[in-house]
């Protein structure tokens, strides 16, 4: 499972149960509560989603160049 | 189509038949008028096209054939216009579609009208020189389009340098037919049908090249031509023969030419891309003959002889069969005494299965790309390189190559990608690097290579980038000097079967991205030096079997990205200091086996996700972080992600995420 709260900044950011910070919390158990985004996190209920709705590109596994 | 059977009284005839497709005249084109020896006249066939005028101008040197002085000559422009030019100046014409007759100017089935220009000195006088390359007075910076269909040429009083047609004006560009019916004793055909490039019938038997030292460029870019008759006659006396069938892609047989006595013979053929066979006599007296059969891809055999004791040591014999990929052989002992480049010597030959026999080549400094990527080669041939200083890409590519002598590498300054790409290799001969300034990539991508060989390298070398990446296979690496080396750029990237590294000197490597990435069998992490290392990205991820490393000085990171990610086996990270301002996005993430990190100063968002830290432990490692604003650390499963006082880090100022 891949669901959580995701954050986009430089790199993508998850907290799959809960995210705190000095000025706010979130909790998985509340995520119908908030009003996003929060401070830049959403709730996502997978991986692809967040990545879709930041636009990134999943990763790539390197490959030989020759 | 015809069958021709290639072959003229000379040495040595070409024994293969080839299929010609002749070019058939246009039965809707205006007949050109006969033409014969003794007239002094040229006719043009030229089309107007209907999206633009046609200009035309040329340059005419006309004289009283008794006392030379400069008279006049006329242009009869073939739509009603007759006009007298005087001698040396420019003739030009605008011809408008509209304007012209249908009587005078018939349309072809092409859609274009026709006219015949003949152009003829006055009476008493003859041409004594011709020059097409004249810009039209009202239109100096306009491109003309293509437009003479077909010309005969008869001057026979142009003698000496004055014989000038093609060339890079596109004048001609095309023209299907030419014809030479006279000229005088000329002594330069230097680019007579140079970009000729729509030529497909040729005529130049009436050349006299009897006293011609320079043929250079004559049938260069000729992009149609399939066959050039036997029309050179003796040219035994000529000296220049540069550039001569250059880049003639569907001339399909050479016609006989005897180089003996050349000087020059640069890029005699090169582009001759359907060429079977090609015979050439590069003689003793030859100065420049680089590029001879360069990018002739059908060439399947070659005869004649090259003798290169006479080659100015600065051009070298460079690339001579590059890119010649269906010959299997090149049947010849080369002599190199006084030869300095063998770059690209017989690159991209992909079926060369026999490499030539080079002798004294001790004084080729450059045998760059030698033997990139000849895939079906299997031995290097011997060569004596101990005066080599670029080797760059030497053997590159060549896939199949088992087999490498010991080559001298000593004086080798310039190393990159010498046996790049090598799969075919297990073992090789020691090397001396000691004059390298860079060996980057030299053994990248041995898949097959067990034994990295004892190579020899000194305070010279700064770089080993890529060296050895993707060479699944080798089990040891010794030990070589490394002390003046800036960049370990994955060095070592993807060895999966190494289990442990020298300790190098790398007190001066600022460049460790992935330099110890994915090598899954690595043990333990070597005590290297990286004081001075700033980016070290990937420095050592995915190394799944290491359990120890050294607390290594990173005191001048800037970027430790991935740097110690997924080392499932590694337990402790060690009191290493970590500069606050350094990237550390998931720095320890998925080392599902860490159960201590005692590194210090840590102050960027960072992870510690899928560790093994407990709660006390990851209290500690939160005592160590920086104070921060606005950064986020990931400490999702662990075994305290829960139960951690998670305020340690929030009083600091960071997010946690779990």
């Amino acid at each position: 499972m891949t669901e959580g709260f995701y954050k986009f900044d430089t790199i993508l950011l998850w907290g799959p149960n809960f995210v705190e910070s000095p000025t706010y919390a979130l909790y998985k158990e509340n995520k119908e509560d908030y009003t996003y985004p929060v401070d830049g996190w959403y709730w996502f209920e997978s991986l692809e989603e967040a990545q879709n709705f930041f636009g990134i590109e999943p990763e790539e596994e390197s490959e030989i160049i020759i | 189509m015809v069958k021709l059977k290639v072959g003229q009284p000379g040495p040595p005839t070409t024994s293969y038949t080839y299929e010609r497709t002749p070019w058939v005249r246009p039965s809707d084109w205006l007949t050109m008028p006969t033409v014969t020896e003794t007239d002094d006249k040229v006719v043009m066939l030229v089309a107007v096209y209907p999206d633009a005028p046609t200009y035309e101008v040329f340059r005419f040197y006309s004289q009283d054939i008794n006392t030379n002085v400069g008279t006049t000559y006329q242009v009869d422009w073939g739509d009603g216009n007759i006009e007298t030019v005087d001698h040396a100046l420019d003739a030009y014409h605008t011809y408008n579609y509209t304007d012209l007759g249908l009587a005078s100017a018939p349309v072809t089935s092409e859609g274009w009208k026709q006219v015949l220009i003949t152009i003829t000195p006055t009476e008493g006088s003859s041409f004594r020189r011709l020059d097409y390359h004249r810009s039209h007075p009202e239109f100096i910076n306009i491109t003309f389009p293509n437009r003479v269909k077909e010309i005969i040429i008869s001057t026979p009083y142009v003698s000496g340098p004055h014989w000038y047609l093609g060339g890079s004006r596109n004048f001609f560009g095309d023209c299907k037919k030419a014809t030479i019916i006279k000229t005088g004793a000329i002594t330069t055909a230097y680019n007579t049908f140079n970009s000729f490039y729509s030529l497909e019938e040729v005529d130049f038997e009436g050349m006299d090249l009897s006293a011609a030292t320079n043929i250079s460029g004559m049938f260069s870019s000729c992009y149609k031509i399939q066959e050039i008759p036997n029309h050179f006659g003796d040219t035994s006396h000529i000296q220049y023969f540069d550039v001569l069938f250059n880049f003639c892609p569907e001339l399909l047989s050479l016609p006989e030419v005897d180089t003996s006595n050349a000087l020059g013979m640069y890029y005699y053929i090169r582009d001759c891309r359907k060429l079977k066979e090609a015979h050439v006599v590069v003689p003793s007296t030859c100065r420049r003959c680089e590029r001879i059969f360069e990018n002739c891809h059908s060439l399947e055999k070659v005869t004649g002889s090259f003798d290169f004791t006479g080659i100015t040591i600065s051009y070298g014999v460079v690339n001579m069969f590059a890119a010649c990929i269906s010959l299997k052989e090149i049947p010849f002992t080369f002599d190199c005494s006084v030869v300095e480049r063998l770059d690209a010597f017989c690159s991209n030959m992909y079926w060369l299965e026999t490499p030539p026999t080079f002798i004294n080549t001790s004084n080729v400094t450059n045998f760059s790309s030698m033997f990139t990527s000849c895939t079906a080669l299997k031995r290097a041939p011997e060569l004596d390189t101990s005066s080599a200083i670029y080797v760059n890409d030497m053997f590159s590519g060549c896939a199949n190559l088992a087999y490498v002598p010991e080559y001298d590498f000593s004086s080798a300054q310039q190393c990159i990608r010498v046996f790049n790409s090598c799969w075919s290799v297990t073992s090789y001969p020691d090397f001396d690097f000691s004059s390298a300034t860079t060996i980057e990539q030299a053994f990248y991508n041995n898949r097959n290579l067990i034994n990295f060989p004892n190579i020899t390298t000194s305070t010279a070398l700064t770089s080993i980038k890529n060296l050895l990446s993707f060479s699944y296979n080798v089990l040891s690496v010794p030990y070589f000097e490394t002390a003046n080396v800036t960049t370990f750029y994955s060095a070592f990237r993807y060895c999966f079967k190494l289990d442990s590294l020298p300790n190098f000197n790398t007190s001066n490597v600022t460049d460790f991205f992935y330099a110890m990435d994915t090598m899954y069998n690595l043990k333990e992490l070597p005590n290297w030096d990286t004081s001075s290392g700033t980016d070290l990205r990937n420095f050592a991820y995915a190394n799944i079997r290491a359990t120890s490393m050294p607390a290594y000085d990173l005191s001048s990171a800037t970027n430790l990205t991935n740097a110690f990610r997924n080392m499932p086996q590694m337990r402790v990270v060690p009191a290493i200091n970590i500069p606050s301002s350094a990237t550390a996005t998931d720095i320890f993430r998925d080392s599902f086996g860490m159960d201590r990190i005692e590194a210090v100063g840590i102050g960027q968002t960072t992870s510690v996700y899928n560790c093994n830290l407990g709660e006390d432990n990851l209290n500690y490692f939160f005592d160590n972080l920086a104070t921060v604003s606005g950064k986020t650390v990931a400490i999702g499963l662990n075994p305290g992600t829960a139960t951690c006082d998670r305020t340690i880090a929030t009083a600091k100022g960071w997010t946690v995420s779990g």
